[in-house]
């Protein structure tokens, strides 16, 4: 792909997470089923495809797609992920506002305050065993390539992967915020949904802009 | 006032929270309510953006308090910040507090008039009372000694006082935060305890904590207090109690001469007046008087249930709508007919109406019926249970009471849907006196009767009641009382009673004699004559029209707030109308009342008076009174802002419409028109071309009204005061309302205990400006009157009789009263008097004046 990512680029990954969501929606129930209250795979799907319809005329710029996204996601999905992604896109429109094109320093600057927005709606700090623990690995990853002057696609590979890791990184985590902290020790052992729903939508954007 | 919002995973929970905290409030709460997700609401859950929308409804000046449940609440909550522009973002106030407990001490509150910061921490505090009353119940006994007078600190630094609670709802809300209020500003710790029950003691601060004592009528409170100014505020304390915390009290009690009036003559009339005293039997008395008669018993019936799930909830659904229809129909049949026999409790039946139009309640039944496949049946009684069951948690006994009118109502759509009798009502199976050959009247012997069952006796047939259960102050025992039905409770023995059995019984002592002997039977018998005879005599001199002994006609009109009141005023003796507030057709509303709704209103009201004169007074809103159709800005001091006519050019529409209806109304009988808070001479010739402007569009319509119709305003700014010359002139008549006047002219509010003396009507300043109105009105040849509470009180009516007013309105229960009082005055001795009191120094001085022909009034038809 080009250098630059284009307003069609980020339609295209948001619309492919309605496919993504409603594949995956068994698994993520299977893993919220473990430590939560199984709705997280069923949550996501419907969130989802409802962006998928709230796009059928998508807006003129990045950012107005965001803040659409992030409105039909407070209104859909319901459980703590409702708010959280919500808040991910209200404030990942912020830098995007009225742009059709993002550089790689532009994709960094959307997804940095995205995630600075879920720290703050859910305060959760890393290794809490929640989204956070797949956002915060693939950021970092993410500002380490774009020094290097990384590609669009460069710089979602890599986010993808690091996001893999610290989702998988959930595993022996004792979870300490959210309805899976309730069960204290027995949340050990298995995957963070959240965190494993965050790394499909950055792996959905790896593939969308490779 | 601050705004309320209830956050909850569930729609229902959120729904339901928002009802009780609009439940437990006094007055209007800006509440709203936001819970579940999807379109309709079922999946548990939130959506911020309904959080939002529930925040913006409610937003004002003073805030919003947000109050969830858990988890992702939280988050919507937070995320609904986010999403408000940043100066309302900032008035937002998200509040820990548990969801139930906070909301309804955030209510309390809130119309309690606390600021933002106040509610919040009262609602985050909520839980601790809670917490203290089940850790304490057993140190909340022990805390009392034997003689009851265990003072709670030993300490010297702590002052106390004493005093017996004589408002009609103990320290309920209003009174509870007019004692914060009162000792607010003082540098006094202060708390409360009630000697009656041995609760507390409380912070006397807290709303919610003085909750705690469940201080009712009667019981007696302790007040300490320390501090440096502990004196000043037990002080401040006392002085409140003696006012009895400024609550408007009983209706019936609104003057303390006819109060003692009417007390001397029940007294002559019933034999006791120890209503609620347990009986020889331990039975206790709710509805005085004496009754004989043959026993017919009632069976109490439990609805039927069938258990048969529902095949079709469309159909379900569409059965109970019908059965509430057929009910609501029966109840507004009903409803003119007891409004004749007791005005004021027939409301008890619009609370009916209102209960099964009650959206709330309907939709938790047809969610039933839909998500739960139950029939309509299982699905209403479920959900009537359910509302009962919150109802009767409550401490309070007011909403209490209301469980058993919600069952009332349950029990009577049960009917409906049980098919067969079309018309409810025929579940009272007493014969009328035409298909009987029974001589005797009937003693209706029942397990504890509903209000709707009491409302239904045939008149003709029942002489009284004799119940197993009901206290004094449910709603079946104040129709009883008001319909004139002698009644017991308590009465354990009933299925000792046979049909047919001879009774003799006192409503009053609680006494009932079964299978009486002849000289029982005929002494209960001609008491009972006795107070039929004298009740007839007292209405009778009521009706009759009053003059001073020495032949001055004072020509006196009733204020009239609802219909019940107006069908009452004319048996009370009201010879007209002096100011109907229409204000009761426009509040606790989401949208306003058509031309046809407000026409039918105001023309029953009017064809009540048989064309005796009636003064309608116009819409009067702003200050206290808001309404949610009419766009009112938030401003400092709404006494002082856009109120009554200020707002008629915003709101000209809404004005054209009420016109309109007034005009149509009209032709029923005598109607004048009258116009709320005048201080402009302009402000009459805007009204009077925008009634001009109502009669052309009727006339164009072809709509039948009356036109011309008479014009006249009310007095109670200082403007109105020294312009009434201008405004004599033109305009057709005043009316002073002595209770805005006293307020606006001492610049000092009623009911505020620390302005006692300030806000007086006697103060010569308001005497003052009383005369001269009515020089002016007399100069110009137009008849004034005055229709605040002063001129329902024996002093007041002589002040204003001797100031040369010749036209009183007052509240309904105060006419006989008055009426007595001024058949005993000598005019010329209450107008010099008045002359005096114009002179004198202060109220007190003036007061003193005319307080000497009460204690010296003579009351004739007392025995």
């Amino acid at each position: 792909m080009a250098s630059q990512l284009t307003h069609q680029d980020v339609l295209a990954w948001i619309r492919a997470l309605k496919n993504i969501f409603t594949e995956s929606k068994e698994y993520l129930t299977e893993l919220d089923a473990a430590i939560g209250d199984a709705d997280h795979g069923i949550n996501m799907a419907r969130g989802f495809s409802a962006v998928f319809d709230a796009l059928q005329e998508p807006p003129a710029d990045t950012g107005a797609l965001f803040k659409v996204a992030s409105m039909t996601l407070i209104k859909t999905v319901g459980g703590a992920a409702g708010p959280l992604y919500g808040t991910f896109f209200l404030r990942a429109a912020g830098p995007t506002a009225g742009k059709t094109e993002l550089d790689s320093a532009g994709v960094v600057e959307f997804v940095e305050a995205g995630v600075g927005g879920i720290l703050q709606r859910g305060k959760a700090e890393r290794g809490d065993k929640t989204m956070i623990d797949a956002w915060l690995p693939a950021l970092d990853a993410m500002k380490a390539r774009l020094s290097d002057g990384a590609s669009v696609a460069d710089l979602m590979q890599h986010a993808a992967a690091a996001a893999e890791d610290g989702m998988r990184a959930t595993v022996p985590l004792v979870a300490r915020k959210g309805r899976a902290s309730y069960l204290g020790e027995r949340s050990r052992g298995h995957q963070d949904p959240g965190a494993t729903s965050s790394y499909l939508i950055l792996k959905a954007a790896a593939e969308q802009w490779s | 006032m601050v705004g309320l919002v209830i956050v909850s995973h569930s729609a229902e929970l959120a729904r339901s929270t928002a009802a009780l905290a609009r439940a437990v409030s006094e007055s209007p709460l800006p509440v709203a309510h936001a819970g579940g997700v999807g379109e309709d609401r079922v999946r548990p859950g939130t959506d911020a953006t309904e959080i939002l929308a529930a925040i913006e409804a409610v937003m004002s000046n003073d805030g919003v308090l947000v109050l969830m449940d858990l988890g992702s609440a939280i988050l919507s909550a937070e995320t609904a910040v986010e999403l408000l522009d940043p100066g309302q973002a900032s008035r937002v106030r998200l509040c820990p507090a548990p969801l139930v407990e906070g909301a309804v001490a955030a209510a309390v509150q809130i119309t309690a008039g606390a600021s933002l910061d106040r509610a919040a921490a009262e609602a985050g505090t909520a839980l601790d009372a809670k917490v203290e009353q089940l850790s304490d119940a057993s140190t909340a006994a022990d805390a009392v000694a034997p003689d009851g007078q265990t003072p709670p600190s030993a300490s010297d630094v702590w002052q106390r006082r004493r005093f017996v609670l004589r408002t009609r709802h103990g320290l309920h809300v209003r009174p509870a935060s007019r004692f914060i209020q009162a000792i607010t500003n003082f540098d006094a710790e202060v708390r409360l305890r009630n000697c009656t029950t041995g609760r507390g003691p409380v912070n006397g601060h807290s709303l919610s904590r003085i909750a705690t004592l469940g201080v009712l009528h009667d019981h007696e409170v302790e007040v300490e207090a320390t501090g440096p100014d502990a004196a000043r505020a037990l002080a401040a304390l006392e002085a409140l109690a003696r006012a009895d915390f400024g609550e408007p009290v009983l209706q019936q009690e609104t003057t303390p001469g006819a109060q003692a009036k009417a007390r001397g003559e029940r007294r002559a009339a019933e034999t006791s007046l120890a209503s609620g005293e347990p009986g020889p039997a331990g039975c206790i008395g709710i509805s005085p008087g004496h009754a004989v008669g043959t026993a017919h018993r009632l069976e109490d019936r439990p609805p039927v249930i069938p258990t048969h799930p529902a095949e079709d909830p469309d159909h379900e659904v569409g059965r109970l709508a019908k059965a509430q229809e057929l009910v609501s129909r029966e109840i507004e049949r009903q409803l003119p007919a007891l409004r004749a026999r007791a005005a004021a409790e027939a409301q008890i039946f619009e609370a009916h109406l209102l209960m099964l139009n009650d959206p709330d309640l309907n939709d938790a039944a047809i969610k039933r019926i839909r998500s739960s496949r139950l029939s309509a049946e299982q699905a209403w009684w479920q959900t009537v249970e359910t509302v009962a069951d919150d109802y009767r948690s409550l401490q309070d006994p007011y909403l209490q009471r209301r469980a058993a009118d919600t069952l009332d109502v349950g029990r009577r759509v049960m009917k409906a849907l049980g098919g067969g009798a079309a018309d409810v009502a025929q579940s009272i199976d007493i014969p009328s006196s035409g298909e009987t050959d029974a001589v005797d009247s009937i003693i209706v012997v029942a397990e504890e009767l509903t209000p709707s069952q009491v409302a239904m006796l045939p008149a003709d047939r029942v002489a009284g009641i004799v119940m197993r259960s009901g206290s004094s102050s449910s709603h079946s025992a104040i129709l009883a009382r008001a319909l004139g039905y002698p009644a017991v409770s308590e009465y354990a023995a009933i299925e000792q009673i046979r049909n047919g059995d001879r009774i003799a019984m006192d409503g009053g002592s609680g006494e009932v004699v079964r299978d009486p002997d002849d000289a029982t039977w005929n002494r209960f018998s001609s008491l009972r004559a006795r107070e039929v005879d004298l009740q007839h005599r007292a209405h009778a001199a009521a009706r009759e029209p009053a003059q001073t002994a020495d032949g001055r006609p004072i020509e006196i009109t009733a204020n009239v707030g609802e219909p019940g009141s107006a069908a009452r005023a004319v048996s009370q003796g009201a010879e007209g109308i002096g100011v109907l507030r229409t204000e009761f057709l426009f509040l606790d509303r989401s949208t306003p009342p058509d031309e046809d709704e407000q026409e039918r209103k105001i023309s029953s009201i009017v064809t009540a008076f048989d064309g005796r004169p009636v003064i309608v007074r116009t819409l009067d809103v702003g200050g206290d009174k808001e309404l949610p159709f009419v766009p009112m800005q938030r401003e400092m001091n709404p006494y002082l802002g856009v109120r009554g006519v200020r707002l008629y050019v915003e709101a000209a529409e809404l004005l054209q419409a009420h016109f309109c209806a007034i005009l149509r109304a009209a032709r029923y009988g005598n109607v004048s028109i009258m116009i709320p808070m005048v201080t402009l001479c302009e402000e009459i010739p805007l009204v009077r071309g925008q009634l001009e402007a109502a009669h052309q569009s009727l006339l164009d319509a072809g709509v039948p009204h009356a036109w011309p119709v008479s014009l006249g305003i009310m007095i109670e700014t200082p403007s109105a005061v020294f312009l009434a010359d201008e405004l004599a002139r033109a305009c057709d008549f005043f009316s002073i309302g002595s209770n805005d006047l006293t307020q606006y002219i001492m610049a000092a509010e009623r009911g505020n205990a620390r302005l006692t003396g300030v806000a007086d009507t006697f103060h010569p300043a308001v005497l003052r400006a009383i005369a001269q109105t009515r020089r002016a009105a007399a100069a110009a040849g137009i008849p004034c009157s005055v229709c605040g509470e002063f001129a329902g009180t024996e002093e007041g009516a002589a002040a204003l009789i001797g100031l040369g007013i010749t036209k009183l309105s007052m509240n309904g229960p105060a006419i006989p009263g008055i009426k007595a009082f001024i058949r005993s005055q000598v005019c010329s001795d209450l107008e010099s008097a008045a002359h005096q009191a114009l002179r004198a120094s202060n109220a007190a001085e003036a007061r003193a004046l005319f307080e000497r022909f009460r204690r010296s009034a003579r009351r004739p038809g007392g025995a």
